[in-house]
Formats: structure tokens, C-alpha cells, sequence
């Protein structure tokens, strides 16, 4: 999976989590900032991404970037 | 304009969640954005001018502000403001709210259909003279109620510019509309706001469904738990699994029909065929609440393609 389709993958389960509370609201922005420039399959916004990821639902994250489906 | 396909975002999710969301929305062709209300989230009014900053197109509003919770000049000022933030985009709905959570509040929900129609005839009296709010040039705000039982339905009629319709049973939503159009003119605007969950896996989706369906369900009115089949004891014991926030046991009592009568759930094509027949039937807009399904952007997607389709079909008619 390339950058984009691990991006569009993350953000799926960022989205989609009942969990976002775990989220810092500082991070939230910076990710949500990354999304309305376009940049979210950039190297550092991606890393932004998963490290947010990581926070609410880490067991789908881990899948996400050993490249499975959740 | 009609039909419009509008989805609602909840701000039990942080104010950052729904500014993407919001983005994502428009960004899908949707054509307007409701925020739901309720005190013990986060302000809708607060997210939606996160959202006002971060979207373009798409009509904006609150759904349902509460006249207990909030004085109705309060909310006429707020929606002038907020359209300032989005001109010409704003709508604002008032609805007498959820009484159990009235009742945490130590508010009692004394003559509900009373106090929403003086709050949306002052609303409406703030927005519209001169000398009111003419600080703003907001004369454009259509002022809905949200509604499900009859008196509040018939009381809308004369006052409001329209109703949010709150059922997702396809009976209930066709014999509303039959009792709207018998008392408005075509000018009145329907608004059909089903709380839904799609997903391929239509399992995955019903269990998504479950705890919207069981509060809404907690709050239904007697004479409609009694129209399903409910027994007074069953609600009983799903308002305590709720309040316990027990959801094993709450999946364990939740296997039966009634699911069914509070959310549309299930695989995309089960949603088209009721959106259409709504559009057709003579609904001016489908809002899609509630969890809308697992995977939010598999959600959204989906729901984009059945508009789409839904919107070329009645366009032939």
C-alpha cells in the first residue's frame, strides 16, 4: 500500500472511532489542518495521522500499517 | 430546490472530527449539514461555526435547539451571528427535546407544544423586524420544528417554516406526510430525518444501529411502544442498561424487530428504495442521522451515490 491508500486507509479508522476523546484536541487540528491542504499523504502528516490513530484505536491502526484490511 | 440530501453530524465528536466531516460532506455532493443538540455534548451552535469556516456551499443549522434549555431571542441572535459566518446558508430548528435528559437537567418539559411554537413565533418576529437584530442582514433563516406527534405536527403548520419529520418507520413517515399535506401548502418544507447505518455487511451495520435505536426507543411515546409491541417493562429495562452503559446485555435484549422501527440499517440498496419512495411520495428533503454506519467514509460514500441516483430518477418524472 502507497502513502495515499495508507493516508485514505488511517483516516477511515480516525473517522470512524468512538474514541476520539483519547485524540488531544492540538493534534486533532494539526491532522484536520493536513486534510484541508491536501497534505494528508505527506511523510510528516502521516505520521501525525497514525500517531492519532494509534491513540483511539490502536489494534485497527497496527492492521492499517502492516498493510490489512480492517 | 427540492430534493435536498443533507446529513447530520453529532458533537459527541470533537469540533475537529466535524470540521473534516463537514468538508468531507460537501466535498460528496451532499447539500446541507444539520448539527444535532444536546446538553450533554458539545455545543452545535460552537461547531457549526467551525464548520461555517470550513465548508462553502452547503446550508447549515442546528437540529433541534431547545427552547428549555435555551431562550429563543438566544437563538435568534446565535443563528444571525452564525450567518454571518455562512450568508445566505443558515437554518435553525427548535424542538422540545429529550425529556429524560430535561429531567437530569432538573428542567421539567412543561407544555412542549406551547413553549416550541411561542419560541419559534418569537424566533421568527427577532429574525424578521427592523429594529430587532438589524444589526445583521440575516432575513433569510427558515425556522423549522422538529416534530413526531401529531399536535406538534399540526402546530408547526401554522407557525414554522417547516418540520423535521423524527421517524425512521416508513409507516409512521407516510402517514405523516399524508397529515402534512392535507394542512400546508407546497411552500412548507418536509424534511424526512431517518437515523440510519449502512454498512456491506449488513450484520456490522444492525449492531452499529443498536444504541441509537435503544435510546430513541427509550424516549418513545407510550401510545407507539404499545402500536409495536413493546411492553412499558421491556423500556424499563433498556433505560437501565443504558444508564449502566452496559452494551453486552444491551445487544442481548436488542435482537428483536423493534430495531428495525428506530433506525434504517442494513446494506446500501434497502436504504435507496426507502429514500426514493420518500422523494417520490413528496418529501422536500432526506436528512441521514445517527451513525450512519460502521466506517464513516465507506458511509458517506454510499449514501452520496444512492442521492446521486435517487436525484437523476425523480429528475425524469
Amino acid at each position: 500500500m502507497g502513502r495515499v491508500g495508507r493516508a485514505e486507509a488511517l483516516l477511515e479508522v480516525l473517522m470512524s472511532s468512538v474514541n476520539l476523546n483519547d485524540v488531544p484536541v492540538e493534534l486533532g487540528w494539526t491532522v484536520a489542518k493536513a486534510y484541508f491542504e491536501g497534505s494528508l499523504s505527506t511523510r510528516k502528516a502521516l505520521r501525525l495521522l497514525a500517531r492519532a490513530c494509534r491513540l483511539c484505536e490502536p489494534e485497527k491502526t497496527a492492521r492499517v500499517l502492516r498493510g490489512e484490511r480492517v | 430546490m427540492r430534493p435536498l440530501f443533507s446529513i447530520e453530524l453529532v458533537p459527541k465528536d470533537p469540533i475537529w472530527k466535524l470540521a473534516i466531516a463537514s468538508k468531507m460532506v460537501e466535498k460528496a455532493g451532499f447539500d446541507g449539514i444539520w448539527v444535532s443538540e444536546h446538553f450533554f455534548n458539545r455545543s452545535s451552535l460552537v461547531s457549526l461555526s467551525a464548520i461555517a469556516l470550513h465548508t462553502k456551499k452547503v446550508v447549515i443549522g442546528p437540529a433541534v435547539l431547545n427552547p428549555y434549555t435555551m431562550p429563543p431571542l438566544l437563538i435568534a441572535q446565535a443563528a444571525a451571528s452564525l450567518w454571518e459566518l455562512a450568508p445566505h446558508r443558515v437554518r435553525v430548528a427548535v424542538g422540545a427535546g429529550d425529556e429524560m435528559a430535561l429531567r437530569r437537567l432538573g428542567i421539567e418539559r412543561v407544555r412542549p407544544v406551547e413553549t416550541v411554537m411561542r419560541a419559534v413565533a418569537e424566533i421568527k418576529h427577532a429574525l424578521s423586524t427592523k429594529g430587532v437584530l438589524n444589526t445583521y442582514r440575516a432575513d433569510d433563516i427558515k425556522v423549522l420544528v422538529g416534530a413526531q406527534g401529531p399536535r406538534m405536527l399540526d402546530a408547526s403548520t401554522s407557525v414554522a417554516d417547516g418540520v423535521l419529520v423524527n421517524w425512521s418507520d416508513r409507516e409512521m413517515l407516510e402517514k405523516t406526510l399524508i397529515r402534512l399535506k392535507s394542512r400546508t401548502t407546497e411552500k412548507f418544507w418536509k424534511a424526512a430525518y431517518l437515523i440510519i447505518s449502512v454498512h456491506e455487511d449488513a450484520a456490522k451495520a444492525r449492531k452499529t444501529a443498536v444504541p441509537f435505536a435503544a435510546y430513541l426507543m427509550a424516549g418513545a411515546s407510550p401510545e407507539y411502544l404499545s402500536k409495536i409491541g413493546l411492553e412499558e417493562d421491556f423500556r424499563r429495562r433498556v433505560v437501565e442498561i443504558l444508564d449502566k452503559g452496559d452494551w453486552e446485555s444491551l445487544y442481548r435484549v436488542s435482537d428483536g424487530e423493534w430495531v428495525d422501527r428506530f433506525c434504517v440499517w442494513g446494506k446500501p440498496a434497502k436504504l435507496e428504495e426507502l429514500v426514493e419512495a420518500l422523494v417520490e411520495k413528496g418529501y422536500d428533503e432526506v436528512v441521514f442521522a445517527g451513525p450512519l454506519g460502521p466506517r464513516f467514509l465507506y458511509a458517506l460514500k454510499e449514501i452520496s451515490l444512492i442521492c446521486r441516483r435517487v436525484k437523476k430518477v425523480v429528475g425524469k418524472v
